[in-house]
């Protein structure tokens, strides 16, 4: 495969915040660059900092040092609204705990980014999303009447509706029982072999974590490539 | 368009019952602030239709000479007039004569109000539209029982003789003076140059009235006052003090102002409490959209719409509600209502005012949160507990709270009254944001080894200090505000009830000689009529204050340079009189009353002849009457409720004074009406007395304070209602922040008994220290408002330093503890779907 142009560039990047006239450091220098079409799982222990590092990728959050390129974007330099743009065009996510919004019913919730974009077609594509995710025979359910892993189908629609370069997806089985994690991740990589999208994975599944092309492991704010110590274990 | 998701969201929350309690609070506030300016406006139309009837119209200008053309209002204006001329002359029947007050009045009198006439002399008044022709008169009861007169008759007044056609019972501008001298006459203006009576130097009375609506009457009067001199002429209107009525009008009308205030302030409040709670209930929705590519403007559009929407819906419903509820209200006292009143027409002008409100309240409430929303940081979604941090807070706050004195200004148009309660409104906040830090600091302090559910209240509440205080500071604010209401409520209505109670004299008898004191005692009271109020009357003159003898300007005598000083005298006789306790209506100023028995020839003084005439306590004044001296001390001086139905003095001397003087009498007594037949055998005895029946008055003002109770019962329903969704915004608002708290100490596994309890308990703590401290700034509010703009005497209300914490305490408790059961219920169901 040819992956001369990486789809993220990460350039020493670090984290750090003060409380209570205290620095406390969540991400130490990192840099690593993932390349188009890949698949990435970010493994490690809760608190060591997954979250943070997802949501600086993401351009949800700033850096305190260091670069992140998005698609040839400089999002260490881009203000909020700037690196919002970013997130509409090539940036999906998906999170342990769905986010979706309580007052839409599940069509609307997916219809939501492709409305904000102010896309023409938004409610027939959201209904071939929904479709695609197979919840066709419910799009007017609020999430609240939805099970776990029906919300987080929803979840996963809404993040791929916009044809995202990326998805980001923060422990999305986290919160689902045994069988529904496992056809979650089934549809989270089936949608992301289909779309040709870049999937960054956090997972404290190690299963889950083989399945992908590279594996990364995150230890007190250090980050370190393990792909092959781990494939080889096996 | 984002309008479509705007609205898509409104419509889904709205049935979801997200958006209740803010929606709620907008209704109320357009609600009542229409249907109170509507419904205000429309009764006080009503009680000035009733309370023109005293003046028989809605202005009277009246001078000692005739009043000249060019003050008559200009005919552009559209006022009616009616020219009236009074003057006092005798009446004269076959060889007997009686002094009568005669009053000739033209076609169009009265302008209001209506005459009554008598069937039988003594008998019931009935009322009558039939207009008095030229040559004919109408005499009062008096009349027929003194001279023996008879329907028919011809009778002479001046030099012109009339026929006798109706018994006169009552003229509607007869007011109500017990020391009238003669009994009332009415002739047709234009039979007064027949009677030769207005020579140079008699006494005429001209007056001429008024009647148009209110803006064509303001504008008159603003075109004449300038125009008039004060010692020619008097210009009278219904809203002056000194009429019977007009005192209480004012009195409701500011009482109605202040609580429509203090309505739209908690409704405020509500909406306020609630916006905030809005903001909150979205910061997890804009993180969300702002994940997913959402732009700063696109938030603000979304956002903004839906707020415009929400606040469209409120006001729309709360146009509505308000005209049903107005509607519900007119209908519920229609039966009682003495007038008819413009029930089916749509006040514009409270239409805009609500809608102006409602949107402004919930504009200017919504600023700070809206800020704080459209900040709300993407990063929630990783990371729950990030606080949204908004940079203009301060300049929010600002403009907040200057739209709501803006509002409040507007709807009172009175800045004095705005002020007050805006100013004592922001006093109290700093007052108690100071006073609950330090309270919620002491009471941890004091809870470390009490009851573990108390103490987690505490615990709790402190952790909060901020949000519990504001919690607080909105609790206080509104049971203050209503406190407020109930106290100026029970004190107008009680007063009015004190007025105007069961047995309050209706009759007044005046001209009892001297030597027949005795004799109307008894015969009264083996009629069982009781009497009261009995005064000896005689005229006298003030001469000296202090042996210095006053100047009389109507000497001519020219006042020399260094007598320039000297006080004038008061210029004519007055009605003097003793009593032994000082009278009821009447409250001592200064100095003390005398005992019964004293012999030392005091007098007490009315307070503003002793601030006129530089009279201090101490000071010796010397009065001739009939021919000689007599030297008093005073030694009180008195507030005088002028308006009061009931003999009123300027000077009142202890018993000894007078005790030589052959006084007549006057006196008040009770009749139920369907004894007045009784008083015609009853009079029989006393020729020269007679009696003044105000018992027309007593009904009109009954009907006036019946009206004003009504609209106030009914706004202080409306504040009651406003004060409950405070409080219950405000329960809300802090069980949303604490379901997360609910649900840890359930996991942690806390027993439901245990977490209600500790919840039931912090809200009653938090009840009872706004209960408390509402109480005391309440005092403060109310003896602004009490001595500023009622003008009455001020005092303080203890019961409520106890009462009102101990109900806010159970009241809360109660709320509390119901929201708190939902939220447990609630948070059992979330544990079992996500185990
Ligand atoms: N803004 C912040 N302020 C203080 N501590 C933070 C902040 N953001 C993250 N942390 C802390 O940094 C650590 C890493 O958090 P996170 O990235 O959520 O870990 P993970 O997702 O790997 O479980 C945690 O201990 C968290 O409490
Ligand atoms: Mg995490």
């Amino acid at each position: 495969m040819l992956k001369n142009k990486p789809i993220l560039n990460v350039e020493t990047l670090t984290k750090t915040v003060r409380t209570n006239e205290q620095e406390l450091k969540l991400l130490c220098p990192t840099t690593f660059a993932i390349y188009p079409k890949e698949t990435v799982a970010i493994i490690g222990a809760s608190g060591s900092g997954k979250s943070t590092l997802l949501g600086l990728l993401a351009g949800l959050d700033s850096p305190s040092s260091g670069e992140i390129w998005l698609n040839n974007h400089a999002l260490h330099k881009m203000n909020e609204d700037q690196r919002a743009q970013v997130r509409a065009n090539d940036v999906g996510f998906v999170y342990q705990s769905f986010m979706l919004i309580d007052s839409l019913t599940a069509i609307e919730n997916i219809m939501l980014p492709l409305e904000l974009a102010a896309h023409k077609e938004a409610k027939n594509l959201a209904d071939n999303w929904i479709d695609l995710v197979g919840l066709s025979h419910r799009p007017d359910h609020f999430p609240n009447q939805l099970s776990g892993g029906e919300q987080q189908r929803v979840a996963i629609a809404r993040a791929f509706a916009c044809q995202p370069k990326l998805l980001f997806a923060d422990e999305p089985t986290g919160n689902l029982d045994e069988t529904n994690s496992q056809l979650i991740e089934d549809l989270l990589f089936q949608l992301n072999e289909e779309n040709d999208t870049t999937l960054v994975i956090v997972t404290h599944d190690n299963q889950l974590a083989e399945k992908c092309d590279r594996i990364f492991k995150m230890q007190a704010g250090v980050i370190t490539e393990t792909t092959a110590e781990v494939k080889t274990k096996n | 368009m984002l309008f479509n998701l705007s609205y898509r969201l409104l419509k889904h929350e709205l049935k979801r019952n997200e958006l209740t309690i803010m929606l709620i609070a907008i209704i109320l506030a357009v609600a009542s602030v229409y249907s109170l300016s509507s419904f205000s406006q429309k009764m006080q139309d009503a009680i000035n239709v009733k309370s023109s009837e005293f003046l028989a119209a809605d202005g009277v200008l009246s001078s000692g000479k005739p009043i000249n053309e060019r003050l008559m209002p200009p005919t552009e204006l559209g006022l009616q007039t009616a020219d009236q001329i009074r003057f006092s002359s005798m009446v004269f029947f076959n060889d007997e004569m009686m002094l009568a007050t005669v009053k000739a009045v033209d076609n169009a009198y009265p302008l209001k109000g209506t005459i009554f006439t008598q069937l039988d002399p003594f008998g019931h008044n009935v009322k009558t539209n039939v207009k008095l022709s030229p040559g004919e008169v109408w005499l009062s009861a008096k009349f027929f029982q003194t001279l023996s007169v008879a329907l028919g008759d011809s009778v002479e007044i001046g030099d012109a003789i009339f026929k006798v056609t109706a018994i006169l019972g009552s003229t509607p501008d007869q007011g109500f003076s017990p020391f009238t001298t003669g009994a009332q006459v009415l002739i047709h203006i234009d039979d007064v140059p027949s009677t030769q009576v207005i020579q140079p130097g008699s006494r005429i009375h001209y007056r001429s009235s008024f009647t148009g609506s209110p803006e064509k009457m303001t504008q008159y009067e603003e075109w004449l006052l300038p125009q008039l001199s004060d010692d020619l002429h008097r210009w009278k209107t219904i809203n002056d003090e000194s009429t019977p009525v007009g005192n209480s009008i004012k009195k409701a009308s500011r009482y109605f102002l202040i609580a429509s205030l203090i309505s739209v302030l908690l409704a405020a409040a509500a909406v306020g409490v609630a916006a905030t709670q809005y903001a909150e209930r979205h910061f997890d929705m804009v993180a969300i959209f702002k994940t997913i590519g959402a732009t700063k403007k696109q938030i603000i559009e979304v956002f903004t719409l839906h707020l415009s929407l929400l606040i469209l819906v409120g006001v729309s419903v709360g146009l509505g509600v308000g005209y049903i509820i107005e509607w519900g209200v007119f209908e519920f006292i229609k039966a009682k209502l003495p007038v008819e009143l413009q029930i089916q027409t749509i006040s514009y002008k409270a239409l805009y005012l609500a809608a102006f409100t409602g949107i402004t309240c919930a504009g200017a409430f919504s600023i700070v949160p809206m800020l704080k929303l459209f900040n709300a940081s993407p990063l929630r979604v990783i990371r729950r507990d990030m606080l949204s941090v908004s940079s203009y807070t301060i300049l929010a706050y600002i403009v907040s709270v200057l739209s709501i004195f803006m509002l409040m200004y507007l709807f009172s148009q009175s800045l004095m009254i705005s002020s007050i309660l805006f100013v004592g409104s922001l006093a109290a906040v700093a007052l108690l944001l100071a006073m609950a830090r330090f309270g919620i600091w002491l009471s941890r302090k004091a809870s470390k080894d009490r009851h573990s559910a108390l103490k987690l209240a505490i615990a709790r509440l402190y952790v909060n200090a901020r949000s519990s205080s504001l919690q607080l500071i909105s609790l206080t604010i509104a049971v203050q505000l209503f406190l407020l209401v109930l106290v100026l409520r029970g004190d107008l209505i009680g007063q009015w009830q004190n007025q105007l109670k069961e047995g309050t004299p209706n009759y007044f008898i005046v001209n009892v000689p001297h030597h027949q004191k005795t004799v109307f005692e008894t015969s009264f009271s083996e009629n069982n009529i009781e009497v009261t109020d009995l005064y000896p009357i005689i005229r006298g003159r003030l001469i000296a204050v202090n042996n210095e003898v006053l100047f009389d300007e109507v000497s001519k005598e020219k006042p020399k340079k260094a007598d320039e000083n000297r006080r004038e005298s008061i210029g004519r006789e007055l009605n003097l009189t003793t009593h032994q306790q000082i009278p009821y209506m009447n409250t001592l100023v200064e100095g003390e009353w005398w005992t019964k028995s004293t012999t030392d020839s005091q007098v007490s003084i009315e307070e503003k002849l002793a601030k006129r005439m530089k009279i201090k306590l101490g000071d010796e004044l010397k009065f001739m009457i009939t021919g000689s001296e007599i030297n008093v001390k005073v030694t009180s001086i008195r507030k005088v409720k002028w308006e009061s139905m009931t003999p009123n003095f300027f000077m009142i001397f202890s018993d000894d004074v007078l005790a030589d003087f052959n006084a007549s009498y006057i006196a008040s007594f009770h009749l139920p009406t369907d004894r007045a037949a009784d008083l015609n055998q009853l009079m029989m005895q006393f020729p020269t007395s007679s009696l003044i029946d105000i018992n027309q008055i007593l009904a009109q003002m009954k009907q006036i304070a019946g009206q004003a109770s009504m609209a106030i019962e009914f706004i202080f329903v409306l504040v009651l209602i406003a004060g409950v969704l405070v409080i219950q915004a405000q329960i809300q608002a802090s069980m949303a922040t604490r379901k997360q708290e609910v649900m840890v100490l359930r996991i942690l596994g806390a027993s439901s008994h245990f977490i209600s309890r500790s919840i039931a308990f912090e809200f009653m703590f938090l009840g009872a220290l706004a209960g408390l401290l509402a109480a005391i700034t309440m005092e403060i509010i109310l003896a602004g408002v009490q001595i500023l703009v009622f003008k009455m005497q001020w005092s303080p209300h203890f019961e409520f330093i106890i009462l009102s914490p101990i109900a806010c305490a159970l009241i809360l408790g109660i709320f509390g503890q119901l929201a708190c059961s939902r939220v447990l219920l609630r948070s059992v169901k979330t544990q079992a779907s996500t185990l």
